[in-house]
């Protein structure tokens, strides 16, 4: 579906997943750790990572546990799968040479 | 990406919907809290539903949703709407589903053996017609054949069970010994017999081992007596095995009971010569039939090569369960599903008038929801909820009327219908009713949703209320559709109307008997029990003559209205010395002791009845009936005539003994005593008229009875009222299904009339609107509506009274015959049929009536 913060289809859950591979987190904490490392270059509609995470969870990519929030609300932290960690792999690649083949273009004269 | 994974997750997640989607709900407004600005998060409402949809269940919300609207709209404004299609369908899916349970038991279902494809029945066939149909030279055809496991010869009749006191009347099946192993039904207790049991073993039906030896296991082995030969119990047959279907059904007669009891085998093999008129045979696998007829036809040829005398006969075979059904049955039961089929479409088609009317008044409803971005799909998706929630609704009520009739309706023609313990509630009766609910449901949406798809909804939306969007042709076709209803229910309600008529002229038609009070009693002996003479039958007259409360009592060899057909060509009837007659025609012999004619309440017109004077020994008497009288002996006083049969000392009243429909047949009546020789094996029949409630007295009868003799058994004890009820029962039965038909074809026309004439009122709704603004009262555009019904009645009834006429030819060829409704029933069932419009053309009237027109005006 069309976004309007320049993303394409699909990145989201790859960042979503990247960013889980370093350990749990929360919703919150999961768009604060994009925003960060992508020096705010990234700034999504932050209520757009849920739909996503619930993707994810069909998927069977991540699992949700309860969770406590830092202001003691209670939240669901997610997890990378091992079928999840295997997925990021294959996003991985995939965009790397969606990249690649882009560039390649562009380059050209 | 294992799919079972991800459908596992998806069950997973419907069964927790709610607690999943609380916590989504606290995560999302935790993390918007945190937000310092909450419009970076975005649109929670729309987030969450992205969320949900997610795990796919969208459709399932959408149909619930659907589901609950349909009710709440259906149950609020609409009540008439839904009931009446509610009910409607109910009428037609019932009675569809009925009568195709009945076509399921009898014509679709497998017999209920194994392999009954391999079963077939075996006629005889011969270039002469006249001599009947039996299969001859059996032994012959069992040597030779290489396609046939076995065949089996049997028949039925009736014998007498004597233990102890008790003589008992049974049906008894004698069969070769492969009959069992043909059919393949294993027995409940002990076993079947075969070809290595002697001709003394039995087998029982479950019902009678329950009625006869209560059930006990321990009767196997046992030792049962048949008409004074005795034979062991090897096995008893379980309640589902009927075969021979209606075994009583295959005697003719009194008392002819429907289940087999006993199956025994033949005394004797069959010899060749031997004319067996049932035949049943088991293929072995893989042969097909017309494999099997060659090497039938095969066969015969050869015997008609060897044998002498043998007519050219052969073997024709067909499926045993085509067999059991006769052709004339078959052909009934499609008529009637034909008809109740046309029913179902009938009612199909109010429905979907029905529901465009609905549509026309609900068109600017739904072109608010288009404006406000309902999809024509989803749109169309709601409609055809909404048609499948009527669709099963009447579809369920329609399966409870299915139920209750098919119950009542087993029960009522088990003694006509081969295989109605089979008419029951199977997979296929069920499959076949949620086909019709589901054809009906999408069927009934199409239209509606055709319309709304074709509309535009801002056109509606300015316009004023509903235009027709009917084509001239269209509105035709929706006119003929309440004519032909109403033609059809005037023509079935007009040939109700007739039968009803006749079975009442019927009812009071004098059967020449007096049968209040008067109770009748078959009695038999075990064969090979021959009295020298007719002293106990008379003596039982006498001993029961004489208890108290009884007015008369008689033996009868038959009963008027139950069985005749014991005839002799009255050829040689004439007064001694004349000669024989130039006109030859049949007359009706009875035989019967003194006391019978007071007993049957049968006037004597001139001389006297018998009495103990008319003995073997005296002067041969007889008594004629009127009609014999006036055809044997035109002109002359028959008191005193010396005939070829004996002296006419008496003549009595004519009595209807073939029927209440037909005319007394000529009947000669003879004493017991004088013909003993003739009938001294024969059943007789007892005919007690007692001074009130006879039924009180049966047990004093009967012991009277075994008090002369013991060995006497008792059956088909029935009053005679109900012996001249029974004979009208096919009257009875054509009555019902009539009746049925009639009732269910007003009701159909009943809501053609609403449906249409409620689409014709809403859809000029303004106009009256304008009408009455302009001063019209208000019932001048009830009655024009009602005009309208009235007028469409009005044709329907006058094609209805076209197609009665025209049909009248076919009623002649009726099972019963009924003559021709007279005008004052045409008129009875006429304004019955206009009542009946009237009354649903009321409800829209009205509303028509009541139309507001300033506020109708206004909304425009």
């Amino acid at each position: 579906m069309p976004r309007d913060d320049g993303l394409p289809p699909g990145t989201l859950a790859l960042l979503i997943l990247r960013v889980l591979a370093s350990g749990p987190l929360h919703g919150y904490a999961i768009a604060q750790r994009i925003a960060q490392l992508s020096k705010d270059e990234l700034s999504v509609e932050e209520g757009s990572l849920y739909p996503a995470l619930q993707r994810l969870l069909l998927k069977g990519w991540v699992k949700a546990t309860a969770a406590v929030s830092d202001t003691g609300r209670a939240v669901r932290e997610y997890r990378l799968t091992d079928d999840g960690r295997k997925q990021l792999q294959l996003e991985r690649q995939r965009f790397r040479r969606m990249n690649r083949a882009i560039e390649a273009i562009l380059e050209s004269a | 990406m294992s799919l079972p994974g991800e459908w596992f997750r998806r069950v997973r997640y419907l069964l927790n919907r709610r607690r999943e989607d609380d916590l989504l709900r606290h995560e999302m407004e935790a993390h918007r809290e945190r937000l310092g600005d909450p419009r970076r998060f975005g649109n929670v409402a729309l987030l969450r539903e992205d969320a949900r949809d997610v795990w796919g269940w969208r459709w399932l919300d959408d149909f619930g949703q659907d589901l609950r609207f349909a009710a709440r709209t259906l149950g609020r404004g609409q009540r008439p709407y839904a009931a009446t299609a509610i009910l409607t369908l109910a009428i037609g899916v019932g009675s569809a589903t009925a009568v195709f349970s009945v076509v399921n038991g009898l014509l679709l279902r497998p017999l209920p053996f194994p392999h009954p494809d391999r079963l077939v029945a075996l006629h005889g066939s011969t270039p002469h017609p006249a001599e009947g149909t039996q299969v001859t030279n059996l032994p012959i055809y069992r040597d030779e054949s290489q396609v046939f496991d076995a065949f089996a010869a049997y028949d039925v009749g009736a014998r007498y069970i004597s233990e102890g006191n008790l003589v008992e009347r049974v049906m008894v099946v004698r069969t070769e010994p492969e009959f069992f192993s043909i059919l393949g039904v294993p027995a409940l207790y002990g076993r079947t017999y075969d070809r290595a049991d002697g001709p003394t073993a039995v087998v029982s039906s479950e019902d009678f081992w329950r009625r006869r030896f209560g059930s006990n296991p321990g009767i196997i082995g046992q030792p049962l007596t048949l008409d004074n030969h005795r034979y062991t119990i090897v096995g008893i047959m379980p309640d589902s095995f009927q075969f021979p279907y209606r075994a009583g059904a295959l005697l003719e007669g009194p008392a002819a009971q429907q289940r087999s009891h006993l199956w025994v085998p033949y005394e004797q093999p069959l010899s060749p010569r031997a004319r067996l008129g049932t035949v049943i045979g088991r293929l072995k696998a893989n042969v097909t039939l017309p494999e099997a007829q060659a090497e039938l036809d095969a066969i015969a040829a050869h015997v008609a090569a060897t044998v002498p005398n043998n007519n050219g006969r052969r073997i024709s075979i067909e499926p045993l369960a085509r067999s059991v059904v006769a052709p004339a049955m078959r052909r009934l039961v499609l008529l009637f599903f034909a008809a109740v089929v046309i029913v179902l479409a009938l009612a199909c088609a109010n429905i979907a008038n029905l529901s465009l009317a609905r549509m026309m008044a609900r068109q600017r409803e739904v072109a608010v929801r288009a404006s406000l971005g309902a999809s024509t799909s989803r749109l169309g998706r709601q409609l055809l909820t909404e048609s499948l929630f009527i669709a099963f609704a009447g579809g369920a009520t329609g399966l409870l009327l299915a139920w209750w009739t098919v119950r009542r309706l087993a029960i009522a023609v088990a003694a006509y219908l081969p295989r109605a313990h089979e008419i029951v509630f199977d997979w296929r009766v069920f499959l076949f009713m949620f086909g019709v609910c589901m054809a009906v449901g999408v069927t009934v949406a199409v239209a509606p949703v055709l319309l709304v798809s074709r509309s535009d909804p801002r056109a509606s939306l300015y316009e004023s209320s509903a235009q027709s969007t009917m084509s001239r042709r269209q509105r035709r076709l929706r006119d003929a559709l309440v004519v032909a209803e109403v033609a059809l229910a005037f023509v079935l309600g007009a040939s109700a109307a007739a039968t009803f008529g006749e079975l009442r002229q019927l009812q009071r038609t004098d059967p020449g008997i007096d049968t209040h009070s008067v109770v009748t009693v078959h009695i038999g002996k075990p064969r090979g029990v021959v009295p020298l003479d007719s002293r106990p039958l008379y003596d039982i007259v006498d001993r029961v003559g004489q208890l108290p409360g009884v007015r008369a009592a008689g033996f009868v060899q038959m009963l008027p209205l139950q069985s005749w057909g014991w005839a002799a060509n009255a050829i040689d009837f004439v007064v001694r010395g004349r000669p024989q007659r130039n006109d030859e025609f049949t007359m009706e012999l009875r035989f019967v002791t003194p006391g019978y004619f007071e007993a049957m309440g049968i006037p004597i017109r001139r001389g006297r009845g018998f009495s103990a004077v008319d003995i073997a020994t005296n002067p041969r008497v007889i008594i004629v009936n009127e009609t014999l009288a006036r055809r044997a002996f035109p002109g002359e006083d028959p008191i005193g005539l010396v005939t070829t049969r004996g002296t006419i000392v008496g003549t009595i009243g004519d009595v209807r003994q073939a029927g209440l429909d037909r005319a007394p047949l000529p009947e000669l009546y003879t004493p017991i005593a004088q013909n003993w020789s003739q009938i001294s094996d024969l059943g007789m029949t007892l005919v007690v008229r007692a001074a009130e409630r006879p039924e009180s007295m049966i047990d004093a009868i009967s012991f009277a009875i075994h008090d002369v003799d013991p060995g006497e058994a008792i059956f088909a004890v029935k009053t005679m009222d109900t012996v001249v009820r029974d004979s009208l029962s096919g009257f009875a039965i054509a009555l019902s299904i009539l009746s049925g038909f009639a009732i269910l074809a007003i009701a159909l026309a009943l809501s053609g009339t609403y449906g249409v004439i409620s689409y014709i009122a809403s859809s000029r709704m303004r106009e009256f609107a304008i009408r009455v603004a302009l001063g019209s009262g208000a019932a001048r555009v009830s009655r024009y509506v009602l005009g309208r019904a009235v007028l469409l009645t009005g044709i329907g009834l006058a094609a209805g009274l076209v197609v009665s006429f025209a049909a009248m030819p076919l009623l002649g060829a009726a099972p019963v015959s009924v003559d021709a409704p007279g005008p004052f029933t045409l008129l009875i069932v006429g304004t019955l049929i206009t009542f009946v419009a009237a009354m649903a053309a009321l409800v829209p009237a009205r509303r028509a009536a009541r139309v507001d027109p300033i506020a109708l005006l206004r909304a425009d």
